[in-house]
């Protein structure tokens, strides 16, 4: 059970971590990320 | 007693007084130079000579001012007063080029190449033979600090050599340069006049420091002494970086000139000729790629006396040695294709047509080329580093793994080298209607080749975490929930990194081309956490027992000469790609090169000259290595102590 938790709690901060990387480093160089979903 | 404790006190004094003053005389250039910089560099570069302006005042000039004509900067787009005579305009005559009979600019690449590797080797040895200095210097344990300081003797005793033969091969481009294309020379020379002292300045402060620092190692091994010697290999270290970066604005200048107008006049200001569009790209990428060529270099040095070894003690202190420069040299490799891809993309916004040249154009499949060792030199890591788990009592709990890692990496690199267009004949092309392949011409976009390359990086510095974890188990509270992230970590960060290559078909390229940026940080993100929270976690670790020096299987040892080998064909070769992107100008639309060879050679002649250079540097290094094995010291370690296993903390702190 801990060790589910563990993995939950990675996965989530991992990729919010890196999805907000993406999204952020796009829009510093103003380009749209979600460009697709326009 | 007391008579001999001031003494003593007054032989201390005397020589940091007489180091300092040496200091001062070898920085003596740099201040010297500075106001002549900071005042834009000497007025007359280029200008007419003295004879000629006692000429025109005797014809009657002298009395009338002077007109100043003024030229506009084609970069920098400032004005200035023109200053120095226009780029010569050549023709192909033995006037402006003369010549053997034989092509011209094959014997300046092999002398510029010869000379170019034995310069980065001894500019990048010294700032290892610094870093590891300076661990001796604050380890606590004094075995330890021995054998740290005797690995940097080893270093810079090879560095010596090799300085000698830097100068000489530098001795010897200057004078193909002289004798076959004086026309061109001459004019760099009026361009770069306010500088050129100082580099030739800067290369005798250097040989200075150098000497002072290698001969007195044994005079200064300790207390203050030992610092000041220490603190010497930085000053060794400052003068060889500005001496590349003095050497890089050259190449700068040739391929994106500034400080200049139209004609290729100079107006005045040396620090817009030095400041080029493309020379702090070019600092950067060179400085990584000088230390990671540099680290290989040793490294193969380190194998090859490791081979040779006579005794277990010899080969162990090798085999150290060997890992030691190995993993310095991939600690800069590892961040050298961000430097690419920034340079590229300076390049991009100096000129676009130079980057479809490079990337896209005629020396696109040099590129695939280079994709190709880039490739090489990460697989004979991961190799290295998987054959030396074998050297760890634990390591074995990795090898099952290693099957897993090898799928990313071949995949990662097939990825990497998927061409987007293909080489054609006419009739070919013809055939297939267009240079994009119906299927072919559909892969091969950069995203999803970054994406390649960033999953190879990523596999290599899971492998260097697993080698630091090789015969420890982290006994931190948190270990559980540490190993548990650290995996999901470079999970996800593989799945992004897949995710943003793919989607990178989907949008068109002018945002596709940003992508590369979060790719690179996702792939930093990995080296710079994933290490740090390693170390965290080995801060308090359990020792499942020593680390075997010397016990390594001997094709660990090839693959470190592999590793080096490869270092040496891709320097060859990009630097090869960079010169010839100016096609046919000597000066990037300044200076046209109207010499016969004025032509890119095809790809199969270009590799066979750069496997010639690369044959040379390894035949003349290997005399090298042997004179450095000729005054070898014995006994890294004292004989009575064992082979060293517990103790050694190199640089990735395992």
């Amino acid at each position: 059970m801990q060790t589910v938790l563990y993995l939950i709690i990675s996965i989530v901060i991992s990729v919010a971590y890196f999805q907000f990387l993406d999204w952020a480093l796009m829009d510093m160089q103003g380009l749209d990320y979600f460009y697709i979903l326009r | 007693m007391g008579r001999l404790k001031s003494r003593q006190a007054g032989k201390k004094i005397l020589a940091v007084t007489g180091l300092f003053a040496m200091g001062v005389m070898l920085l003596l250039p740099i201040f010297v130079a500075l106001p002549a910089l900071a005042g834009g560099g000497a007025p007359a570069a280029g200008g007419p000579p003295p004879d000629v302006v006692a000429a025109e005042e005797a014809e009657g000039v002298e009395g009338e001012e002077a007109k100043v004509e003024i030229g506009r900067d084609v970069y920098y787009k400032t004005e200035g007063p023109v200053v120095g005579a226009p780029a010569p305009k050549t023709a192909d005559t033995e006037e402006f080029y003369p010549r053997y009979n034989f092509e011209s600019r094959v014997l300046l690449w092999v002398a510029n190449q010869q000379h170019l590797y034995y310069g980065s080797f001894v500019l990048a040895v010294p700032i290892f033979c610094m870093c590891i200095e300076f661990a001796g210097l604050v380890s606590k344990d004094k075995a330890m600090a021995k054998k740290y300081d005797q690995l940097a003797y080893d270093f810079v005793k090879i560095s010596l050599t090799a300085y000698s033969l830097t100068a000489i091969l530098g001795g010897i481009l200057i004078f193909t340069f002289l004798t076959l294309y004086p026309a061109f020379f001459g004019y760099l020379s009026s361009i770069f006049r306010p500088v050129m002292h100082i580099y030739a300045l800067m290369f005798v402060a250097e040989s200075g420091t150098l000497y002072i620092y290698y001969y007195g190692w044994d005079k200064m091994k300790d207390g203050l002494l030992k610092w000041l010697h220490c603190s010497m290999s930085v000053v060794l270290n400052v003068i060889g970086t500005v001496l590349m970066f003095l050497a890089n604005s050259w190449i700068g200048f040739m391929m994106s000139p500034a400080g200049v107008d139209e004609q290729g006049r100079y107006l005045g200001n040396i620090w817009h000729v030095l400041h080029t569009a493309l020379w702090n790209p070019l600092n950067v990428h060179r400085i990584l790629g000088n230390m990671a060529f540099g680290g290989g270099v040793v490294a193969a040095y380190a194998a090859y006396r490791f081979l040779s070894a006579k005794n277990d003690e010899e080969r162990a202190h090798y085999d150290w040695m060997g890992y030691i420069a190995m993993s310095l040299g991939v600690a800069f490799l590892i961040p050298l294709p961000f430097a690419g891809y920034w340079l590229m993309r300076e390049v991009y916004a100096y000129r676009q047509q130079m980057g479809i040249t490079l990337m896209g154009g005629l020396l696109a499949w040099l590129f695939i080329i280079q994709a190709t060792m880039i490739g090489i030199l990460f697989l004979t890591t991961n190799y290295y580093l998987w054959q030396a788990l074998g050297r760890m009592t634990g390591g074995e709990r990795f090898q099952r793994y290693i099957k897993y890692f090898v799928f990313i990496l071949v995949v990662g690199l097939l990825v990497f080298i998927t061409p987007h267009t293909i080489v054609m004949t006419p009739a070919e092309l013809k055939a297939m209607g267009g240079q994009q392949h119906p299927v072919l011409g559909n892969y091969g976009v950069m995203s999803a080749k970054n994406g390649g390359i960033n999953a190879i990086i990523m596999t290599t510095i899971a492998s260097f975490i697993w080698y630091q974890r090789g015969n420890r188990v982290p006994a931190v509270k948190w270990a559980k929930f540490g190993n548990i992230f650290l995996i999901t970590f470079f999970v996800v960060a593989h799945l992004n990194n897949i995710w943003v290559a793919c989607y990178g078909y989907f949008i068109p390229a002018n945002v596709r081309i940003g992508l590369s940026v979060p790719q690179v940080a996702g792939t930093l993100s990995c080296l710079f956490f994933g290490s740090a929270l390693n170390l965290a976690m080995l801060s308090k670790s359990r020792e499942l027992g020593p680390i075997r020096w010397g016990q390594i299987a001997p094709r660990s040892q090839y693959a470190l000469i592999m590793l080096a080998t490869a270092f040496t064909w891709m320097m060859g070769l990009m630097g090869y790609i960079r010169s010839s992107v100016r096609l046919f100008w000597h000066v990037n639309e300044i200076m046209r090169d109207n010499s016969p060879w004025a032509y890119t050679h095809t790809i199969g002649f270009g590799a066979n000259v750069i496997s010639f250079n690369v044959l040379f540097f390894w035949i003349t290094i290997l005399f090298v290595f042997w004179l450095g094995a000729l005054g070898a010291k014995k006994a890294p370690v004292p004989a009575t102590q064992p082979v060293p296993g517990a103790a050694p903390q190199p640089a990735t702190g395992h």
